[in-house]
């Protein structure tokens, strides 16, 4: 088992001052892959339930094209980004659009 | 609360059956708005069907080859498809519903070609080949052409309903938080399957049985609900692609194999040779090859994670580019990196997910209209077309139920006079703000967890009746005591994901509590519903249909619809009869 630390954006305007960032430790069995939508989803599921991230209609393979976030800077789509590092940002794609957390306003 | 505009025709979903729907109620100047809980038509089962590489629209042979394909069997007739579908339904599908079936896939087939969707070719017999994503882009252009509009990320909680009338929809939009009375004339459901019922499943994540909890909660009846089909070979581990079934697909058309965690073949030994054929070359694939994965499981002989390898053999070598030649979308995105770990010798982790139910809302089957007045429903919600196993496409049930849905609350809408809605929203609303109320309590996440711990147990590819009345007591408890215990961390209204989750539980429930409660009435093994402990197929007695009537789950037996086929009074093993119903199929 390894573990891999998910640095998130965290931000809800109706609490929040300002955005801040929260750290997460994540478990990873040795011969598995993951994504970085399943490390979202065992955040929500496990450790922290207020996290909001695209998932309400969400194909989780790569055909709806809906759960971009920016991982490390880049741009990329949840369900399609394998997590290798032992450390990933994830933040949201526009801030200047945050509705909150992870989630942009259309 | 918001009270919106008006409309005439009010749609929940944008699947295919909502999109084509929208498109009926449209054309005859109807104002119509599609209310769907993802994009319109980047949502639902629809875009995953056959993993948006290779979906099939069903349509007999004869009308195929007069459309152009020269290939097709000009031979097949409207009559043979329907006589076979009721074979392949263990004869207990609704006969009205066949009838529209074959009659309309024609035209329905016809019409997305006139509207620019792209034909890959045939596929089987009585089918063409076309991606998921083209289903949705060719209908949603006519539906905007037609004047349809359309509120997105938006789920709706409850059909409004007085006097056995329909008056409109509650919604809630999952980005502000905000919860809306939409008033219409006629509401078509339209809201597919309810898979998130299970841990395991080839669907999105926008599929809770909001259209048939719903429909209950409003005065529909629930029918079919014990048949719930299970796609066999979909891919379990590496976590990444949990829940694809491309490997489903690449094993149909005829690669790979499927082996236990010996690296042993199981499927040629389990079943007699003919039942083995059939499991290996034939659409009966889903049915008898879940049932052996699923088998071979529960004898120990899985892998860890409790599914069994899918493998690709790489020599010759050639096997691989044969295999790209023929779908090429094996080599780009996801797909490629599935392939390669293949090429590798890596075997993917695969086992049978909840796939498609056959059962849903009980509709009219010339009308699509339920037991209340104005309401309609079309596609996957709906139940009784396929009876106890779908072999034909889904797609082909969604376009046909759909036009038909669409056209006749159309209709409705144009002639009915009933008032505007004077009554309160209380009842609708009070039950989905109640957690914010509580300050400690039960957790969503737990609870839904725990149902579908409960659904796996009970309702999973084999059942028996300790397993099925323990899912059904848990289900009754988690009803009764634990949803009006829960309680949110999150207080925000805004993208709350506990929230939707406990509005997806409310639907959950109601949706496995009437299968539970159908699965444990009928002591018989048929099509899809498999039990341990009546392994029989039992003619003599349970040709009959299940009723769910209402949300105490309240039930009742009906006789099967019949048109044209008369039933059988066989009693036999299920893998009997199988190769039975097989050797009659046209």
């Amino acid at each position: 088992m390894k573990s891999i630390t998910a640095t998130c954006y965290r931000y809800n305007k109706e609490t929040d001052k300002e955005a801040y960032y929260k750290t997460y430790d994540i478990p990873v069995e040795e011969n598995n892959s993951i994504s970085v939508y399943n490390v979202l989803e065992y955040i929500y599921d496990n450790l922290d339930p207020t996290l909001s991230f695209f998932s309400h209609a969400a194909c989780k393979q790569v055909a709806c094209g809906r759960c971009s976030v920016k991982v490390n800077g880049s741009i990329v789509l949840a369900c399609k980004e394998a997590v290798t590092a032992e450390n990933i940002l994830i933040e949201p794609v526009n801030e200047a659009k945050v509705i909150k957390d992870l989630i942009c306003s259309k | 609360m918001n009270c919106n505009t008006n409309y005439d025709v009010v749609i929940i979903g944008s699947g295919g059956a909502g999109l084509r729907a929208a498109i009926s109620a449209a054309s005859k100047n109807c104002k119509t708005i599609v209310i769907t809980r993802g994009k319109a038509n980047r949502s639902g089962a629809t875009l995953l069907a056959g993993a948006n590489i290779s979906a099939d629209i069903g349509c007999d042979g004869k009308s195929l080859y007069e459309m152009g394909f020269k290939d097709a069997n000009k031979h097949d007739s409207k009559q043979k498809w329907f006589e076979d579908l009721i074979l392949e339904g263990f004869y207990v599908n609704d006969q009205d519903l066949v009838e529209l079936f074959v009659e309309d896939a024609e035209k329905r087939v016809r019409e997305l070609i006139d509207w620019g969707m792209k034909v890959k070719g045939l596929e089987g017999d009585r089918g063409i080949s076309v991606e998921g994503s083209d289903i949705l882009d060719t209908l949603i252009k006519k539906a905007r052409e037609k004047g349809v509009e359309f509120i997105e990320d938006t789920i709706v909680t409850d059909i409004v309903v007085e006097n056995n009338e329909v008056y409109g929809v509650i919604s809630l939009d999952v980005l502000s938080g905000e919860i809306s009375f939409v008033s219409a004339k006629s509401v078509i459901i339209a809201a597919g399957g309810m898979h998130s019922i299970f841990p395991f499943t080839t669907g999105s994540t926008d599929l809770y049985g909001d259209g048939q909890a719903a429909a209950l909660r409003a005065g529909c009846e629930l029918i079919d609900m014990e048949y719930i089909s299970f796609c066999p070979v979909v891919i379990k581990h590496p976590e990444k692609y949990k829940g694809n079934l491309v490997p489903y697909i690449m094993h149909t058309i005829g690669y790979g194999d499927i082996l236990n965690k010996y690296g042993r073949d199981f499927i040629s030994t389990m079943y007699t040779k003919e039942v083995a054929n059939l499991a290996l070359n034939s659409e009966w694939n889903k049915l008898l090859i879940s049932y052996a994965i699923h088998t071979e499981i529960l004898k120990g002989k899985g892998t860890e994670e409790n599914g069994v390898y899918f493998a690709v053999n790489n020599f010759p070598r050639q096997v691989f580019d044969e295999m790209y030649r023929e779908l090429p979308a094996l080599k780009k995105g996801i797909y490629k990196e599935l392939t390669t770990y293949l090429e590798q010798g890596n075997g993917l982790v695969v086992a049978p997910a909840a796939h498609y139910f056959e059962g849903g809302i009980k509709v009219s089957g010339k009308t699509m209209e339920t037991k209340v007045k104005g309401l309609f429903a079309a596609g996957e919600c709906t139940g009784g077309l396929f009876g106890a196993n779908r072999v034909s496409a889904a797609t082909t049930e969604m376009l046909i139920e759909g036009a038909l849905a669409g056209e006749k609350a159309g209709e409705y809408a144009m002639q009915t006079d009933r008032k505007a809605y004077i009554g309160s929203f209380d009842k609708y609303i009070e039950p989905l703000m109640k957690p914010f109320n509580k300050t400690k309590g039960i957790s969503p996440i737990a609870l839904r967890k725990q149902l579908q711990e409960l659904a796996y147990e009970g309702l999973w590819v084999t059942r028996n009746e300790e397993g099925i009345e323990k899912c059904l007591a848990g289900v009754n408890e988690i009803m009764q005591y634990k949803l009006d215990e829960v309680s949110f961390i999150n207080s925000s209204k805004v993208y709350n994901k506990e929230w939707m989750e406990y509005i997806g539980l409310r639907n959950m429930c109601m949706c496995l509590g009437a299968s539970a409660k159908a699965a444990l009435l009928r002591k018989e093994s048929r099509g899809v519903h498999i039990r341990e402990d009546y392994i029989e197929t039992n003619n003599e007695k349970w040709l009959n249909k299940i009723i769910i009537e209402d949300t105490a789950f309240n039930h009742r037996f009906e006789a099967v619809n019949l048109t044209k086929v008369q039933l059988p009074d066989s009693k036999l093993d299920l893998k009997d009869f199988i190769v039975e119903l097989v050797g009659k199929l046209s």
